[in-house]
């Protein structure tokens, strides 16, 4: 067990007592700093505020009665402070504070922060820029406004006078369309890092931006954070809640951080997923806390239009430590896939009382450009998840999903539109009180999943298991204590998969051509 | 531009003299003007909100469901009309008929390269096979069809693309001015009618129709306002409609080509006051071009009108 020191700003640091839980600390310990008691965490990331810009700090710990070795922390560089309130910001909760606190983002030099202290701040929508800080202090909250005439539109595609290219900036499920701007939004900015203790709330109810959803209103709705073609931004420790749409939406941007972050939806709000990284390369999130009303975390790389056009896949991502809950999936690929998703790994959390754990959402149709490979889920606790493992190859989706060429159960001949899943492996998860299967795992008969490993696994069920549909496909029944119920899987590899109080066989295998079984 | 109130009497008191006699249409031609007629009719209602345009569309068709030998062509074409009449009436008797035509549509023999052909699955494909039936099939599968055969709708264009257009030039050559100009505005108006989130099918038939307005730019197709002539103004006046609306949709650049396109439109509109409405007696088709083109010339142009009524066309 050690400190880490995992991320450092000029005002902050943020560390990470490894091997003491996943989330949360098995136990509560204490965080020094310079041998002073900074607080009691029970965290396994934590972050530490108030500190001074270019100063070295000693972090250490004392868990369970024994010191933890400090590690050292140097703040950034600070050259200056801008206090929106300096710029006109009222923080009174009524006045539109969006043009001051916007002034102070623009006129904010290299190495230094934007503050916005502690207030209610009504805005619309803000634009980030290169080289900023912006910092939410304590008790600071950015509060959006709900009227969808103050926001500007991010159209979806705009010509090039040669009509040769396009310009691509809004994004609706998939799909280059006219959105709103999002509460906070970044349009090709780099070195971006949105820190502090404070909220940006999206004060959205089922009187404004829920009401009617499905339906276009002047534009699509618009999500709390937008960042479209961005690298190197990092967001930490703030809260964000009440979404209009997808909360976090980073968007072909790479070199992004997500640490202890707060994402809180209601569980009965409309499309809240918490972070969807679409076209994304080099994602960390670390020590994030999800609680939404769809998927907590969903990947994706858009609809075909999209992948066709730019081929740009989901890659290289990591999530650590997180803790998520109440969503309908803890960690979701899809369904939007059509450049495919692949080095992406998800360790060290906890699901809660979400739908399903893993979900992968695919079809006919994704097109042969949706690959998925190299998916690993290790070292997970799982409690009250409806399913944890669920791929779903027949995702019944979009205006022809439940024709019967996305349906038929019928091997089809493998073309441009067929998507493939080649490796995915879950490796010492624990799933307590699972209700409706342990696994409900489909591909497609003519595009097999090439491997499905199962390693070091326990799924025992709850006492009052509830019923329910494992998978949203036409094909699948509801039910109860269902085992692992898999099919057309090139290889299956079960090593120490112990299933313990299901109804039925343990196994429900069709068109699965080998299983490995140790 | 600008409302002009002298054309639109013209148009108006011309209108008032044509009568649809649906079971009496003598051949195709004419079926081809009374469906343009009809669809022209509901544009310029929407645009001048003058009651004698709905009157008039609503009680023709009233008239053409009421009588059970419809005739297919002026059904299909009058897509545009007949779902304008359940939109304003209510009736339900609209949509049962939409229904019905696409449900007939849906059986239709498929020739070889898998257009509607009628009963005839030898019949080659034609630019008809697009301008006829798919702007209402798109329609019909976005209102009420579930939106299940999307990708039918944009494979049927690209069929008709295969099979009539010259690799060498880019142009449908075996095809007559107006044939081509009603082809882009059955495209302009299949894609007006596409739901957004399918956006792949919205994609795939604005590149079929940007391919062909660069290949008229480029072969000289287009002309200017000052090269118009009185022969061609049904043809140009259709194509004007649907390049002008392509300008709206920004399926084409509005920056480059809109202020030609409404020069063209405006020296159009002067030839044919000129000749006041005589001009228009049994010249159906260029009296419906002249509406459809009148009516979207003067539609408002700026997002935040057109785009934050709900409902409008708002395509990007």
């Amino acid at each position: 067990m050690e400190l880490k020191l995992v991320n450092v700003t000029g005002r902050s640091a943020v560390v990470e007592l490894t091997e003491s839980g996943k989330y949360y600390t098995e136990k509560q310990f204490e965080i020094y700093v310079n041998g002073n008691k900074y607080m009691d965490s029970d965290k396994v990331i934590t972050s530490i505020y108030g500190l001074n810009p270019d100063t070295e700090y000693q972090i250490s710990a004392v868990y369970d009665g024994k010191n933890i070795d400090a590690v050292t922390a140097k703040t950034n560089y600070e050259y200056v402070t801008l206090n929106v309130r300096d710029f006109g910001a009222y923080g009174d909760g009524e006045h539109d504070d969006t043009n001051a606190i916007q002034c102070a983002i623009m006129a904010c030099p290299k190495d230094s922060r934007v503050l916005v202290p502690e207030g209610v701040f009504k805005i619309s929508s803000l634009f980030l820029k290169d080289d900023l800080t912006l910092e939410l202090a304590k008790d600071a909250v950015l509060s959006a406004f709900t009227e969808r005439e103050k926001f500007p539109i991010l159209p979806g595609t705009i010509e090039s006078y040669d009509e040769t290219k396009e310009y691509n900036l809004g994004s609706w499920e998939g799909n280059p369309l006219d959105t709103f701007s999002a509460i906070l939004c970044g349009i090709n900015c780099n070195n971006v890092v949105i820190t502090g203790e404070g909220t940006i709330d999206g004060c959205t109810s089922f009187e404004n931006w829920w009401d009617n959803c499905k339906i276009r209103d002047i534009a699509w709705r618009p999500r709390l954070f937008f960042i479209n073609h961005c690298n190197h931004v990092t967001m930490h420790g703030i809260t964000v809640q009440n979404s209009p749409s997808w909360t976090i939406h980073p968007y072909f941007s790479n070199h992004l951080k997500f640490i202890d972050v707060k994402i809180k939806n209601p569980a009965n709000s409309h499309n809240t997923d918490g972070l969807d990284p679409e076209s994304c390369q080099d994602v960390l999130v670390l020590g994030t806390y999800i609680s939404v009303g769809d998927d907590c975390i969903a990947i994706k790389s858009g609809k075909i239009y999209m992948a066709q056009k730019y081929q740009t896949p989901t890659s290289n991502m990591i999530v650590r430590q997180c803790c998520m809950r109440d969503g309908h999936g803890a960690v979701t690929v899809g369904s939007e896939i059509a450049a495919g998703v692949k080095d992406v790994h998800i360790k060290d959390c906890i699901f809660m009382n979400t739908d399903r754990g893993l979900r992968v959402k695919t079809r006919r149709g994704r097109g042969k450009l949706s690959v998925l490979d190299d998916i690993s889920f290790e070292n997970i606790d799982m409690d009250n998840v409806m399913t944890p493992f669920v791929v779903n190859s027949f995702y019944f989706c979009d205006p022809d999903g439940k024709t019967e060429y996305v349906g038929t159960n019928q091997p089809l001949p493998v073309d441009d539109r067929t998507p493939s899943i080649k490796r995915l492996t879950f490796k010492d998860i624990k799933a307590t009180n699972c209700h409706v299967a342990g696994a409900y795992i489909c591909g497609l008969p003519e595009s097999k999943i090439d491997r499905l490993t199962f390693e070091n696994i326990d799924f025992d069920y709850a006492k009052e298991a509830k019923s329910g549909v494992a998978a949203m496909m036409l094909a699948c029944k509801e039910g109860s204590k269902q085992g692992l119920v898999v099919s057309n899987i090139n290889e299956l590899v079960l090593k120490n998969v112990n299933i313990n109080g299901c109804d039925g066989d343990a196994i429900v295998q069709d068109n699965v051509d080998q299983i490995i079984q140790e | 531009m600008k409302r002009d109130k002298e054309l639109e009497k013209i148009l108006a008191e011309s209108i008032k003299d044509v009568t649809i006699n649906l079971h009496e249409s003598k051949n195709y031609e004419e079926q081809i003007e009374k469906s343009a007629l009809l669809s022209a009719s509901s544009k310029m209602y929407r645009e001048v909100k003058d009651d004698f345009y709905k009157i008039f569309t609503v009680n023709s068709l009233s008239a053409i469901i009421e009588n059970a030998s419809f005739q297919e062509v002026l059904s299909y074409m009058a897509g545009e009309a007949l779902f304008f009449a359940y939109d304003q009436t209510g009736d339900e008797r609209y949509k049962n008929f939409i229904c019905e035509l696409a449900e007939k549509l849906l059986k239709k023999t498929r020739n070889s390269d898998g257009v509607f052909a009628g009963n005839d699955e030898a019949k080659e494909t034609d630019l008809s096979d697009a301008y006829e039936k798919l702007p209402f099939y798109m329609n019909y599968e976005t209102k009420f069809g579930g939106k299940e055969h999307y990708s039918d709708v944009v494979k049927q264009y690209q069929a008709v693309r295969a099979a009539k257009r010259c690799e060498k030039c880019g142009l449908y050559n075996n095809n007559s001015d107006l044939e081509v100009a009603l082809y882009m505005a059955s495209m302009i108006d299949t894609m007006e009618v596409t739901d957004q989130p399918v956006y792949e099918i919205f994609a795939g038939v604005k590149e079929i129709f940007k391919e062909t307005f660069a290949a008229l730019k480029e072969q000289g197709k287009l002309g200017t306002a000052e090269e118009l002539k009185e022969d061609q103004l049904t043809a140009k006046l259709v194509l004007l409609y649907a390049l002008l609306k392509g300008c709206r949709m920004k399926a084409i650049l509005s920056e480059k080509y809109e202020e030609e396109l409404n020069r063209m439109t405006e020296q159009a509109f002067s030839m044919l006051k000129a000749q006041g409405k005589a001009v228009f007696k049994n010249h159906h088709m260029l009296l419906a071009a002249t509406m459809m083109a009148y009516a979207e010339s003067i539609k408002e142009r700026s997002y935040q009108v057109y785009g934050r009524n709900k409902g409008g066309a708002i395509w990007s």
